[in-house]
């Protein structure tokens, strides 16, 4: 016999005697316990099924001749429990005139008998001889499960997205045998498989990240350059504002109608796209046109430009997303970068430092629209969603454009304000298009980073459209501000990151 | 047959036998001896009982549980008794039941009071021929 074996068939089991008459019982817990047993001793069937509902035993000695409930009717029971079927039986009998009682119990699934007036050394011998048999079955049992396990754990890789905490191979990847190692490098594999992928979405996310970072913020960027030609032939921004928000309005809802039917509003969404609209169709507005008469439209550039790190400490304050110093120093890395070609190309003009205070409050409204994005309901398509928004900010609007009489009539020659204004709606409903599906895609930190490109892109669009001089300074700020973009990394994928492997010969 | 038993109702072998079993423990032995002689009445009751009332299947478990009993504390006549007023159980029962269970309950109380004189210090004792 191995070492193993042998501690096996000796190792200390729990017992549970069955005997209807003390002085059996008790001689036969006695001789059980002298073994290094634990044992428990009931007087009767019905008590003995209930405690072994109650407890786990490893063998059970079983009295036939019982009142009520005899060993029978308990063997019967058991067998017919999946839960108490795999526990030996040992039914203890009167040897000399039971024959025929002891081949029945054997029938019923006894696994042996004891007479009563047993020597403790066949007690001994057929006690371990059982419980060897007891514990080669739990072992394959247990063997049999952790097979299942791993089954099914390649069950849930094949079926499509799995996340590795799924495949709960813990305990079998403990086991000291084969199937453990077995275990260990399917698990090993599924994490490695699982991580490689995780990097590769971030780094997928990063590159469409900052495609999305310079297509809106070049979108959004036009917005100073058709500011300065409306304002060079006098058309009033608040009606610039709320006809260029009704222009948004109808492109955007005119075409998730188009391609979507109706939008299904619940009142819920309806609270959002308010707060939403008053924020930044009203109130920003508002303030861009009182701030613009008192602050340099480059110095409002550049405060605008420290968006990013507002919307970093917000994220880390509402714990949208994990702060680090690296991130820290790619928004400072582009904030510089913008803050210089800002400088350079100042005009020197005093600016009041009361209004440059105010002027804070634009990137800090900015900032709560970029996080308000990344609540937006998720039912509603992005066109949908700026749409509403766009038709409630001309609501808002069109009372204070009204009181400032600077609402017009757009003229039907379509003339070079109507031009404008369509210009201006359809580059806001673009860029904020764009900037919902950005937020999505890399987060509040990271999207935050459009001021850079939004400031850099209006420097190019001023070049563009009033022949403007684009500096070599700015071409290189426009690398660092990249290069910041690497150091942000979007938003890393939540613990809910699923990956899905295509199995060849699937069919 | 003065040295094998005790007052002609109790085998001392068979006592010495249940005291190795209990592993040698007198303590043991005697809170067992406790235990028989507090249940060995109420079963000869109940064996009257049931014999009187003819039911064979109480009067078949109560001499089942006697005889095993019995049989343990070296109450050999008990025993024999017991056993063949349960075998008659099995075959239809016994025709004088009464007769039998008497005979019964008046073994047992010789067996018990015999039992009681035993002492176990000597069943402890290990025996000269050892």
């Amino acid at each position: 016999m191995t070492d193993q074996a042998h501690h096996e068939t000796t190792a200390p089991a729990s017992v549970l005697i069955v005997d209807d008459s003390r002085v059996s019982g008790r001689k036969l817990a006695k001789a059980v316990t002298a073994l290094g047993h634990r044992t428990e001793l009931v007087s009767g069937g019905t008590e003995a099924l209930g405690i072994l509902g109650e407890m786990p035993f490893d063998i059970v000695l079983l009295d036939i001749v019982m009142p009520e409930m005899d060993g029978y009717a308990v063997l019967i029971a058991m067998k017919a429990d999946v839960a108490l079927r795999e526990i030996p039986v040992i039914v203890v009998s009167s040897l000399d005139d039971e024959i025929e009682s002891v081949a029945r119990s054997i029938e019923l699934g006894a696994e042996d008998f004891l007479p009563k007036n047993f020597e403790p050394a066949i007690l001994r011998a057929r006690m371990n001889a059982s419980l060897a048999r007891k514990r080669f079955r739990d072992r394959e049992l247990d063997y049999l499960r952790d097979i299942d396990t791993l089954t099914e754990a390649a069950q849930v890789i094949e079926g499509g997205a799995f996340h590795p905490t799924e495949l709960n191979l813990a305990s079998v990847a403990a086991r000291d045998d084969p199937l453990g190692r077995l275990a260990k490098i399917f698990r090993s594999l599924a994490e490695e498989i699982y991580d490689r992928e995780r990097r590769a979405d971030l780094t997928v996310r990063t590159l469409r990240g900052t495609l999305l970072v310079i297509a809106a913020g070049s979108i959004f960027g036009i917005a100073p350059a058709l500011g300065r030609l409306a304002s060079a032939r006098e058309i009033p921004p608040l009606g610039l504002a709320f006809w260029s928000a009704v222009v948004a309005a109808i492109l955007c809802l005119s075409f998730s109608i188009g391609r979507s039917g109706l939008p299904r509003l619940k009142l819920r969404d309806l609270r959002f796209l308010t707060l939403w609209a008053l924020l930044l169709g009203c109130l920003y507005q508002l303030l861009t046109v009182v701030i613009a008469a008192h602050v340099e439209a480059s110095l409002i550039a550049m405060i605008g430009s420290s968006r990013g790190f507002m919307v970093f400490l917000l994220a880390a304050l509402l714990a949208l997303e994990r702060p680090s110093l690296q991130r820290f120093s790619g928004l400072g890395l582009g904030f510089a970068a913008v803050a210089v070609v800002l400088l350079v190309q100042g005009t020197g003009e005093d600016n009041d430092l009361l209004w440059i205070a105010c002027a804070l409050v634009l990137p800090f409204l900015l900032s709560l629209h970029t996080l308000l994005m990344s609540w937006r309901p998720r039912h509603l398509g992005a066109a949908t969603t700026v749409g509403i928004m766009m038709a409630l900010s001309a609501l808002f609007l069109l009372p204070f454009a009204v009181a400032q009489n600077a609402l017009f009539l757009p003229s039907l020659s379509f003339g070079q304000r109507e031009l404008i204004t369509l210009a201006l709606g359809a580059s806001t409903a673009a860029a904020l298009v764009l900037a919902l599906d950005l937020v999505v895609t890399a987060g509040p930190v990271f999207s935050s980073q459009m001021a850079y490109s939004q400031t850099l892109a209006g420097i190019a669009w001023g070049m563009l459209l009033l022949g403007e001089r684009l500096s070599p300074l700015a071409w290189g700020a426009l690398v660092f501000v990249i290069a910041g973009f690497w150091l942000v990394k979007p938003k890393r994928a939540g613990d809910d990151f699923r990956i899905t492997l295509r199995m060849k010969g699937n069919g | 047959m003065g040295e094998t038993m005790t007052s002609g109702h109790i085998h001392r072998a068979a006592l010495k036998r249940l005291f190795e079993v209990l592993g040698n423990d007198v303590e043991e032995l005697e809170e067992l001896r406790g235990d028989y002689v507090e249940d060995a009445p109420a079963l000869a009751r109940r064996i009257s009982e049931a014999a009187s009332k003819g039911d064979w299947t109480a009067l078949r478990i109560a001499a089942h549980t006697l005889k095993s009993n019995a049989h343990d504390f070296g109450a050999t006549r008990l025993s024999e008794l017991c056993a063949f007023l349960e075998k008659a159980c099995y075959h239809g029962g016994p025709a004088d039941a009464d007769a039998l269970a008497e005979g019964i309950a008046q073994e047992e109380e010789a067996a018990r009071k015999a039992l009681l004189d035993v002492s176990f210090e000597d069943i402890a004792r290990p025996s000269p021929d050892a």
